[in-house]
């Protein structure tokens, strides 16, 4: 076995050990996950009923028992009904609760059976007959706890499995072969450099969107990934347009056929959202990223590699 | 400015620009570029061609 061969052997395992331990210890230290809400809303009491709207609040729980801590803020006279679907908000609702709003309205809701399905939480406000028609303010303060942090095998061995392929190709590839020259390294310094400057933008847009509209649709992390993949693609197609994308002996044919096939599988992932066979969530929102990316990649490679082919042929003749 | 001297004393040796990169250790893009006027070489680089090439700097780089 070659030194290097066994080098990246070694390596692997010590990188894909430590993940797992770490993953492994993670679970064992912090055996429950936490999620903390807070929101108003108001109530409308009539002469004829009550009048209000509250959305069920959509939870992903992590583990098989999830706790609720509900408190109400709220007038006297007002009873909230918390109401626990499982699935979708319009099934059959597996928990009941009556939280009485004395100032303070407060209860604990165990979901027993959740499992890793989405659950829905309803509050439904009624009268007592106490309160006279006027409009009224609720708070309502939520804390999920779920029991367990879950040691997923499946998506841990892929992260293996990449990180030992990641391994391989970065210690085996012998990067004197992938040399590149002073007008590519200069090529190379100015992409990476617009390249940041597009990564800041992105996070600078984001950050003024989410300050200015309540409830911004894309998370921080949708942000965060997107933006690193986005600005590595502007770095990429930069170089390439100034031919410095491939080192000297370097050769584009592959690269050309991940992209493509990489561009697919992952529109393909998240265009199953459109499809109805999938939920639209993060990991599809930022597949759609991944994908939009690296056709785009694939497109402008394969527009390089026929003005190639032409000036290289013109300059033959 | 176009060098149409290095594209000259390339062509009298026969020689393509893909030959011209392998010999000096660059790629083709960057003699094409050179070629051009759209990239001033270093004078580390200009001394490679010129080596390759069998000519001075004057005859190459050395605009009057």
């Amino acid at each position: 076995m070659k030194k290097k061969t066994l080098a990246a052997t070694i390596l692997s395992i010590i990188i894909v050990s430590v993940v797992i331990l770490t993953a492994g210890i993670r679970c064992a230290l912090q055996p429950e996950s936490k999620d903390f809400m807070q929101f108003k809303s108001s109530v409308i009491i009539t002469d004829s009923g009550i009048e209000y709207e509250l959305e069920p609040i959509h939870f992903e729980p992590i583990g098989k028992k999830v706790t609720f801590d509900v408190e109400i803020e709220g007038p006297d006279g007002i009873d909230t009904e918390a109401i626990v679907h499982i699935g979708s908000p319009d099934s059959t609702s597996i928990v009941k609760e009556k939280i009485t709003g004395t100032g303070n309205g407060h209860a604990k809701i165990h979901v027993t059976d959740a499992d890793g399905k989405d659950l829905y939480m309803q509050f439904i406000p009624e009268n007592s007959g106490s309160l006279a028609p006027s409009s009224y303010s609720l708070q309502f303060k939520l804390k999920g706890t779920s029991d367990e942090l879950k040691l997923h095998s499946g998506p841990l061995m892929i992260t293996a499995l990449l990180l030992v392929f990641g391994i391989y190709v970065i210690v085996t590839t012998n990067r004197s072969e992938s040399k590149y020259d002073e007008r590519q390294l200069a090529a190379r310094g100015k992409a990476a450099m617009n390249a940041l400057i597009i990564v800041m933008m992105c996070c600078f847009t984001y950050g003024c969107l989410s300050m200015s509209i309540e409830n911004f649709p894309i998370s921080m992390y949708e942000v965060g990934i997107g933006s690193v993949i986005v600005g590595s693609t502007a770095f990429a197609i930069m170089c390439d347009i100034n031919d410095a994308f491939f080192g000297l002996s370097e050769r584009r044919t592959k690269f050309l056929v991940l992209s493509w096939v990489m561009g697919f599988a992952a529109l393909f992932g998240a265009g199953m959202t459109f499809l109805g066979l999938g939920r639209f969530n993060e990991i599809t929102g930022t597949g759609l990223v991944v994908g939009i990316c690296f056709f785009l990649l694939a497109i402008e490679l394969t527009v390089k590699s026929a003005i190639e082919k032409k000036e290289a042929a013109d300059e033959e003749s | 400015m176009k060098n149409l001297r290095l594209k000259a004393a390339r062509a009298a040796l026969d020689m393509s620009q893909q030959d011209l990169a392998d010999k000096v250790g660059v790629s083709r893009q960057t003699i094409n570029a050179i070629e051009k006027g759209d990239y001033n070489p270093t004078i580390k680089l200009c001394l490679a061609i010129c080596r390759a090439l069998g000519k001075t700097l004057d005859e190459l780089f050395w605009e009057e």
